[in-house]
Formats: structure tokens, C-alpha cells, sequence
């Protein structure tokens, strides 16, 4: 199986490739963030991002505060303007960015906020304590919203029963949902609820959360048949060809619009853009390894071979053998 | 691309993290209030979750400065701070002066500042929210910015706020209520409480005193307008000459004690109105202390002596024995003190020496100590009870104790005249308890205990022992000992007799020679005299004296072990196992013989039946007979047998050789 090199990932990781569902969740977030600066002392609303792996969902977290986020801390004063801006994303606190570690509870996502915020005894401490400390630490920092990521986390019966997911992601105990409930009221901060569909239920089910939601930030898989959903994932494999050569990956620009490529991509990816952008950096593993200076079809196939079909993003080479005809039948 | 390593530049590791929170420098902090606010402001509870942060162990202790020497740079960092700034608060010990500190730069007796328990000031806490370092000064009883009294308990509690744990800095630490979230807050606000202002007469005088520590109002002091001299000592040295006047014109009028405040001082006597007079003293210099001594001389009808300058100007004499005083300003002092009795148409000024004692024999008991190497408390006992004269004026017990110097002579002629059975023992070479019967049989000549004698219950003429010790060695042979030669000490332990003392006869024989005996160069007598082998002692059929000991006498662990013939380590097992009661006595010891004994008891009788075995062989022996130890006292080691069951098998092992 291909490993693909760690300074093509990490070039691939760096990419900040704008899009309308991109645009779209920020502009939320930015909603989400006024409501914050003119009701701060009202409870706060929530957002959900629900869609499968692998679509794009982190990054539109980490871009919004590498890039909006970060210019307004500077313009703020906060920061130095020749501050390193990727040490500014981490060290600001004005947009925090939660990863929620497995089988979660409401203490430990407490001590995962705090250790966000850096918080030496991040783990030390009851719940209410620890609570307690969050609620203050975003009071004194200024936090104007929270991302909880991996939110399905939460909930660890799913990973127990994952056969009867709409069973587990009803959720026995409200303690959950009463956490996230009281972080919004008490934390006084709008919180972006982020995570698989299989959290969706768990989050949905609670009608409070479901009632003081803003928007649902949809990001679910591109569907080919619908052109502005097919003509987002096109614009999106124009731009990573750019940013290959922009970011020294390959010599030239790449032609991922090349004949009859983008459908092919789209079908390996399965329509999602974080997958695609995997798949391409497969291609290009493939492409400097025999020497390339541009990403042509037959790096493209390989990828599949080496890369994809073992990853078991696909089952089979659509390069080669075409687009099966249930697929074919389904667009 | 950036190749790995090419950016950023190395950070050497450090356990220390930063906290949320950064602490922002304020005035007149030291490290103990930084440490504390930075604990309030991350919403911590104790301060010890702050020095963990920088990777300090901390234990409880309250001593947060001590605990931040030397990790200045991780405190920095948990407290996103400069490390100079963290150095800059740390009164660092001074290395020259032990019990001094550098606090902001002036150096500080610790016994000053209160490390423990913190005061504060309400009203200043409502200006700002910090505590200051000058509070922790405890001369000071109020705050020199806001000159409010210093709040130093709970009003509601009534427990003292301490540096250790936090609700915030303006809350009782020890009074709290559940917020809506169940977490838990302070109660108390100290806000809410102000304290009264106070209110003294010179208030120049009282700013120029606090200004000679506190880092705030250091600036502004009056120190330029002070006299050279005292200009020149520096705010430290004024500051304890600040502290010692004012103890001296507090002190209760019959204390003339040489060393005021060298002890425990007691800072509730430093009232403002004293500080200010004080001070305005020391702007007035030397007038002022002219001023300060007529107030001091005004009170010396109080004081409990007859004349001179420890009636006139007792307390600010004490100035001058005062070690925390600069020599100079001692000097000066002194001078001025002397000045001042002239200028004084009454004072009469007269001092006692000890040319002027009436018998030229007499010496103070310190004199007779230092004189004769003896201690001072001993002579001081034997004078109480008379055994010596001694002479001191009634009811002046500060006053020295005179003694006869030739009274003493003869007693530590007596002393060195006697020997007590402790030094016998070791200089002869045998356990403490097998002395008695050597003085009972005449070998050595027993005394009364010397008045001087500190230790040991008994004591011999030393020329006695002297004789004994000369006349064993001029018996012994000079030439190399045999191979197969033991000391007398090993042979007599061998001997295996218990409860009873072998040295009379062992010794008798000795002089009567009748053992052979060669020299060797050990330090006791008895293991310097080598007899040819262990059974030219046994030849001798010894059986031993019986102790002098009384049944109901409690033994000490060495003398019952060695009635025993064992060791303390495995006596004092047997103690703790219940076989002996602690304290054991002679008849407790015979009891246990009766029905125990030791593997080498064992050993011993059955090589006089003719059976030579190893101490490793005798428990397997025994345990083929069903005879096992009732203990082991060190490990596998160290049996001790039952008497009737051993000796049974023993007399059947007789039986089945014959």
C-alpha cells in the first residue's frame, strides 16, 4: 500500500481552498459570533455541522480561525501583526476549536475545553469545579464562540452498540444534552456542535438544543446529479490543481478538469471534497515518485490501485473499468 | 517547502506551564501575593495547583518564597511574567546574614514578616485588587497608603487568612456557599468590612518610617533630611534601630533586659503613635534620642534596680547589646547614652566589676564552668542544694551565682578520682552488669558517686581499676599467641552460663595464674589477654557469681541481654513477641530460662556429650524429633527452643549413643 510523504500530507493540510458550503459555514459562525458581541450577557444560540468523515468539517473551523479569526486578533491588538499567524490560531481564545477525546462525559469534555484553554490542571477537579472553571475561563478570555468537535463522542453507547445506532444515539441519560444545554445558557457563548450523522439523533433528539439552534450548516456529500452541487466539487478540483504547484508539490499546475476526470474523482472520493483532496495527495505520492513534474491520468489510476482500493474508499478501479453501472445508474 | 528543523530556535525543556490567566505585575507584590493572585485570577483553589503549573513539588508548607529559589524561570513562565520580574519579588535570603532577607531591595529580618497569615486593608482592596507585601511587615498594623487598620481574621470566622488557599484574594478562605452552578465561592468579601482609620499626632514622622521598607512609598521618604550619620547607615539598619527604640520605650518597666527583641518580639506594641514618635526621633537626631531617653528616664522609678544607667536609661541600654544594630550605630549609641547621664544633674552613674567583690575566692558559676570544663547547670544544682556555698542577693535570681572556687576544686579532684562502672566496662572489656561483682569481690574498690558525676549508678576508686589493669597485662606473655588462642572475652561468652557473672573467678584465676595468657594489642583488657584455646578456660569449671541485681530491679536491654547471653536486637524481639515484658527483671529473665533456650545453650551441651555440631545443624537435628523453635527471631535465624522438649531429646540422643 502507498504511504503518502509526510510533506506532501502536511502542504495538502496547509491548503486553504475557498467554497460556497466554506463560505456558507462561516458566514454562521460570523452570526453566531454577532449575536455573542450584542447580546453578551443573554444565553446564546447553537449551530449544528453534521456530515460524514472526511467532508470538510474541522477545516472549516481551523480555516475560519486561521484566517478570519486571526486577522481580527491582530487588528485588535491582541497579537503582534509579525506574530507567526499558526501560533496566533492556537493561542487565541477569542474562537476555540474542542476536539472531544472517545467515550466522552461531561467531565471529561469540560477537561478537554480547558486543556484547549491550556489550563495546567485541566483534568484535576469535579465536574461543577472544572465547569465552573470553563464557564470563567471563556467569561475572562473573551471567548465569542466554541466548536465541539467529534461531538458524537459523547454519546459512548453508540461505539458499544454500533448495530443499533438509532437505538444508541437516543440517548438514555439527559445529562449529556443538559451539559451542552447549561453551556450555552451559563457559558454565555454560541457553541457549534460538530460530528458525524450519527450524532445528528443524539443532539436532534433533545428539543431545548434543537430550539435554540441557529442553523444547520449543510455539508453533506456532493451529489453529481444536482449541477451546483457538481459544479462546487469541479471548482474545487480546479483550485487544489493550482495549489499543487503553488504550494511545491509538483512542477506544474495539474488539470484535475482534465476529459471525463472530474466524475471518475468524484466517484473514489464519494463525493466528499476532504476525500478528494486525500486521493489527489495519493496521485501526487505517485507522481514524484516516478519522476513527473505534472499529475497526469495514469498517476491518478495508480493512486486507486495503491492507495484507494486498499483504504477501502472504493472496491474497485473506475479509472480502468469505468463507472459501474449502478453508479452510472444513480447519477 | 521548509525542510524539518529549519525553523524556530531550541527551547531547553522545562516542566513549567504556562497558566490561562497571566498575572499582570502590580506594585508592591511580593512573590507570595503574586503567587496567591495568580492562583484567584486562573480560578484556582489552592496555591499549590500554581507552583505544580511551573513544576514546583510543593508540600503545604507556606514558605512560597523558599520554594521559588532557584526556579525563577519556570515560575516566570507559569506566571507569564519576566523572569527578572519573579527575581525582582523574591526576597531572596542574604547570604551573609542568616535570618535576613532582601525585600525589595532593603534587607529584612524574617522574623518581621508573617509568611503564615496574610492582613489586609478593605478600603485598599476596593482601589485595587491586590494584596501588597508591606502588609506581610508586621511592625506595620496598618496600610501606609490608605493608613486603614489591617484586617488579619475573618469577621465572621474569626480564622486567619493565610497565603495558601484562595477564593479570590478579597474572600475568607475559609468561608464559602454554593453558586447557582453547585461550584463553590467565598461568602465573606473583606470589602464589605473596612477598617478604621488611624490617626497619629506626626504624620511626616509615620510616613518617613514606612517609607523605610515599603517598595511603594520608598521614594518619598524623609531620608534626605536626616542626619549624616544616620544617612549613611542605610533604611535597613534604620529600620531596626526604628524597631529597637520602639521596643525599648514599650518595654514593661521591670524588664532591663540586655537583648530586647532578640527573642520573640511582640508587634502589637509598635502602635502608630509609637512608630510616629519614634521616627520623629530619628528626623531630630541626635536631639531626639536626647528627647526619647528623658521620656525612657521618666519611667525609671518603675524599674526594679537601685541606681546607675540601668535605672536611668535601662531599655535603651539594651540598644547596645543589640546584635542586629550596626558596631557604628552601637557605638554611637553608646556615646550618646553616656552623654546624655552627664548632661543628667541626677544620674549617678556606676558600674559593678568584679574587682569589687568582697572574698577574692568567690567566681560566678559561668567562671567555674568555663574554668573547670564542667557544666554550668550541674554547679548550679550542687549550689542550690548547698553542697556548695554560693552566694547571690535575695530575690535577684538574674544576677550571677558566686561560688567558691576552691569548694569547686575539690569536687572535680573528686570526680576525676573515680571511675563509674560504665568505664569500667569498657576499659576491662565486659558487659556493665558483671562490674558490681568485681567491686563485691575486692578486685576493684567501689566509692560514693562524686557530686559532679553525671552518669552511671555506680562508681570504683580509678587508681583500683588502674592496678587491676596493670597487673592482668604484666601477666601476659609477650610473644606471639598460638593460633588456636581466643580472648578471654570470646572464651568466657562461650561458656555458656546464664544469670550468673563468671568475671569474679575469671579474673581471680587470672591474677593467681593460673592461666596462661599472652599480650595482644587490642583496646579493652580482656580481649587484649589471649588464653590457647576456649577449653583452657572451661578447665577452670567455672560457674559463676550470682548477680548483684535485685529480682524486681529493672535491667537496661544491654545488661539483660548479656545476663542472657544474647544480643538487644534479638531481646528486644523477644520483648515484642511477648516472651519477656518490657523492663525486664532478673526474675523475669530466670523465667524465660527456665523454659527457653538459645540454639548455641544447645550446642553447648551437646558438644559436652560429645556431639560436635555446626549451629546450622542443630535445628534439622531437632525437627527429626519433632522439636521445633517456638520463634525465630531474625529471619530463618535466631531459635529460641523449648527447654523441656530439647533437653528430652538430648537425654534420648544420650541414651541411643550408649
Amino acid at each position: 500500500m502507498l504511504v503518502i510523504d509526510g510533506q506532501i500530507a502536511a502542504e495538502f493540510l496547509k491548503m486553504n481552498i475557498p467554497h460556497p458550503r466554506l463560505t456558507g459555514a462561516h458566514k454562521t459562525y460570523d452570526e453566531l459570533r454577532k449575536l455573542k458581541r450584542l447580546v453578551p450577557h443573554k444565553p446564546q444560540r447553537c449551530a449544528f455541522l453534521f456530515a460524514p468523515s472526511q467532508s470538510g468539517k474541522s477545516k472549516t473551523v481551523e480555516s475560519y480561525i486561521e484566517t478570519q479569526v486571526v486577522d481580527e486578533v491582530i487588528a485588535e491588538g491582541l497579537f503582534p501583526a509579525d506574530m507567526d499567524r499558526a501560533v496566533i490560531a492556537k493561542t487565541q481564545r477569542l474562537a476555540l476549536h474542542v476536539t472531544l477525546g472517545s467515550n466522552s462525559t461531561p467531565k471529561s469534555l469540560a477537561g478537554d475545553i480547558l486543556e484547549e484553554f491550556g489550563d495546567p490542571h485541566a483534568r484535576a477537579g469535579t465536574e461543577v469545579s472544572l465547569l465552573g472553571r470553563v464557564y470563567r475561563y471563556m467569561k475572562q478570555c473573551g471567548t465569542q464562540i466554541l466548536f465541539l468537535d467529534e461531538i458524537q463522542h459523547l454519546d459512548h453507547r453508540l461505539t458499544q452498540n454500533e448495530k443499533k445506532i438509532e437505538r444508541a444515539s437516543a440517548p438514555l441519560s439527559s445529562a449529556v444534552p443538559d451539559t451542552l444545554k447549561t453551556m450555552l445558557i451559563r457559558g454565555l457563548v454560541p457553541i457549534v456542535f460538530i460530528g458525524t450523522s450519527e450524532a445528528k439523533n443524539m443532539i436532534m433528539s433533545e428539543r431545548q438544543l434543537r430550539e435554540r439552534c441557529l442553523s444547520q450548516i449543510d455539508f453533506a456529500t456532493l451529489r453529481p446529479e444536482i449541477s451546483e452541487e457538481r459544479d462546487i466539487f469541479e471548482r474545487y478540483l480546479e483550485s487544489l490543481g493550482v495549489k499543487i504547484k503553488q504550494h511545491g508539490i509538483l512542477e506544474q499546475v495539474a488539470d484535475l478538469l482534465g476529459t471525463g476526470l472530474p466524475p471518475l474523482i468524484h466517484v473514489v472520493a464519494g463525493g466528499r471534497l476532504g476525500a478528494a483532496s486525500s486521493f489527489v495527495a495519493a496521485a501526487c505520492m505517485v507522481a514524484r515518485e516516478r519522476g513527473a513534474s505534472q499529475l497526469s491520468r495514469e498517476h491518478l489510476t495508480a493512486a486507486v490501485n495503491e492507495w484507494a482500493i486498499p483504504m477501502e474508499l472504493i472496491d474497485y478501479n473506475p479509472f480502468e473499468q469505468g463507472i459501474q453501472e449502478y453508479e452510472r445508474r444513480r447519477r | 517547502m521548509n525542510e524539518p528543523g529549519q525553523s524556530s530556535t531550541y527551547q531547553p525543556l522545562t516542566t513549567a506551564m504556562p497558566l490561562v490567566i497571566p498575572t499582570r505585575p502590580m506594585a508592591g507584590e511580593s512573590v507570595a501575593e503574586r503567587v496567591l493572585r495568580a492562583a484567584a485570577d486562573n480560578f484556582y483553589r489552592k496555591v499549590g495547583d500554581v507552583l505544580s503549573a511551573a513544576g514546583i513539588p510543593y508540600c503545604g508548607l507556606p514558605a512560597i518564597a523558599a520554594k521559588s529559589l532557584g526556579r525563577e524561570r519556570e515560575l516566570s513562565i507559569a506566571l507569564g511574567v519576566p523572569e527578572e520580574e519573579i527575581r525582582r519579588i523574591i526576597p531572596y535570603p542574604l547570604q551573609d546574614r542568616p535570618g535576613w532577607s532582601d525585600f525589595f531591595g532593603v534587607p529584612l529580618r524574617d522574623i518581621h514578616r508573617s509568611m503564615e497569615h496574610r492582613r489586609v486593608s478593605p478600603r485598599w482592596l476596593i482601589q485595587s485588587l491586590h494584596l501588597k507585601a508591606i502588609w506581610s511587615v508586621k511592625v506595620f498594623s496598618f496600610d501606609p497608603c490608605t493608613k486603614e487598620q489591617l484586617l488579619d481574621m475573618c469577621p465572621e470566622c474569626s480564622r486567619r487568612p493565610t497565603y495558601l488557599r484562595t477564593y479570590g484574594i478579597q474572600y475568607c478562605e475559609f468561608c464559602s456557599v454554593l453558586d447557582d452552578l453547585g461550584d463553590r465561592q467565598g461568602r465573606v468579601d473583606f470589602r464589605d468590612y473596612p477598617q478604621p482609620l488611624i490617626e497619629v499626632s506626626d504624620p511626616e514622622a509615620l510616613d518617613f518610617v514606612t517609607g523605610l521598607v515599603d517598595p511603594e512609598t520608598a521614594d518619598c521618604t524623609g531620608s534626605r533630611g536626616l542626619h549624616t550619620e544616620l544617612r549613611e547607615l542605610g533604611r535597613s539598619a534604620l529600620f531596626e534601630l526604628v524597631v529597637a527604640l520602639g521596643l525599648a520605650i514599650t518595654s514593661k518597666p521591670p524588664k532591663v533586659g540586655r537583648v530586647a527583641g532578640r527573642h520573640t518580639i511582640d508587634y502589637s506594641r509598635f502602635q502608630p503613635e509609637i512608630l510616629a514618635h519614634v521616627g520623629r526621633c530619628l528626623l531630630n537626631w541626635p536631639r531626639g534620642f536626647d528627647a526619647l531617653a528623658g521620656a525612657v528616664r521618666a519611667n525609671s522609678a518603675d524599674r526594679d534596680t537601685s541606681y546607675g544607667v540601668q535605672k536611668e536609661l535601662g531599655p535603651l541600654l539594651a540598644l547596645v547589646h543589640n546584635k542586629n544594630l550596626p558596631e557604628a550605630l552601637r557605638s554611637e549609641i553608646k556615646i550618646l547614652i553616656r552623654e546624655n547621664m552627664r548632661s543628667c544633674p541626677d544620674a549617678l552613674e556606676l558600674v559593678r566589676h568584679p574587682t569589687h567583690r568582697p572574698n577574692h575566692d568567690l567566681i560566678s558559676v559561668q567562671q567555674a564552668a568555663s574554668k573547670y570544663r564542667v557544666a554550668r547547670k550541674s554547679l548550679s544544682a550542687l549550689a542550690s542544694r548547698n553542697v556548695i556555698a554560693s552566694i547571690r542577693p535575695v530575690g535577684k535570681d538574674k544576677l550571677p551565682r558566686l561560688v567558691s572556687d576552691a569548694e569547686v576544686a575539690k569536687l572535680v579532684q573528686q570526680k576525676e578520682l573515680a571511675v563509674s562502672n560504665s568505664e569500667v566496662a569498657v576499659r576491662l572489656g565486659i558487659a556493665r552488669v558483671f562490674v558490681t561483682e568485681l567491686g563485691s569481690c575486692g578486685l576493684i574498690i567501689p566509692v560514693e558517686k562524686p557530686h559532679l558525676a553525671s552518669k552511671g549508678r555506680e562508681y570504683f576508686e580509678r587508681c583500683s581499676l588502674d592496678l587491676l589493669e596493670r597487673r592482668c597485662r604484666e601477666i601476659a606473655r609477650k610473644d606471639t599467641p598460638p593460633e588456636s588462642g581466643v580472648s578471654i572475652e570470646v572464651a568466657a561468652r562461650s561458656l555458656g552460663i546464664l544469670l550468673a557473672n563468671p568475671w569474679p573467678q575469671i579474673v581471680e584465676s587470672l591474677l593467681a595464674s593460673k592461666l596462661q595468657v599472652w599480650f595482644a594489642e587490642r583496646k579493652s583488657v580482656m580481649r587484649s589477654l589471649v588464653i590457647e584455646n576456649i577449653g583452657a578456660l572451661e578447665s577452670l569449671r567455672i560457674r559463676g557469681v550470682p548477680t548483684a541485681r535485685a529480682d524486681a530491679m529493672k535491667l537496661p536491654l544491654t545488661d539483660a541481654a548479656a545476663l542472657i547471653g544474647t544480643d538487644t536486637v534479638k531481646l528486644a524481639q523477644l520483648i515484642a513477641r511477648g516472651f519477656l515484658p518490657r523492663d525486664p527483671t532478673p526474675q523475669n529473665l530466670r523465667s524465660f530460662i527456665a523454659e527457653y533456650m538459645f540454639t548455641s545453650e544447645i550446642q553447648l551441651l551437646l558438644e559436652r556429650r560429645g556431639m560436635k555440631l555446626r549451629w546450622r545443624e542443630v535445628p534439622s537435628l531437632f525437627r527429626k524429633s519433632g522439636v521445633y523453635p517456638a520463634t525465630a527471631l531474625i529471619d530463618a535465624r535466631g531459635f529460641v527452643w523449648p527447654r523441656r522438649d530439647v533437653l528430652a531429646v538430648i537425654e534420648q540422643l544420650r541414651i541411643a549413643a550408649t
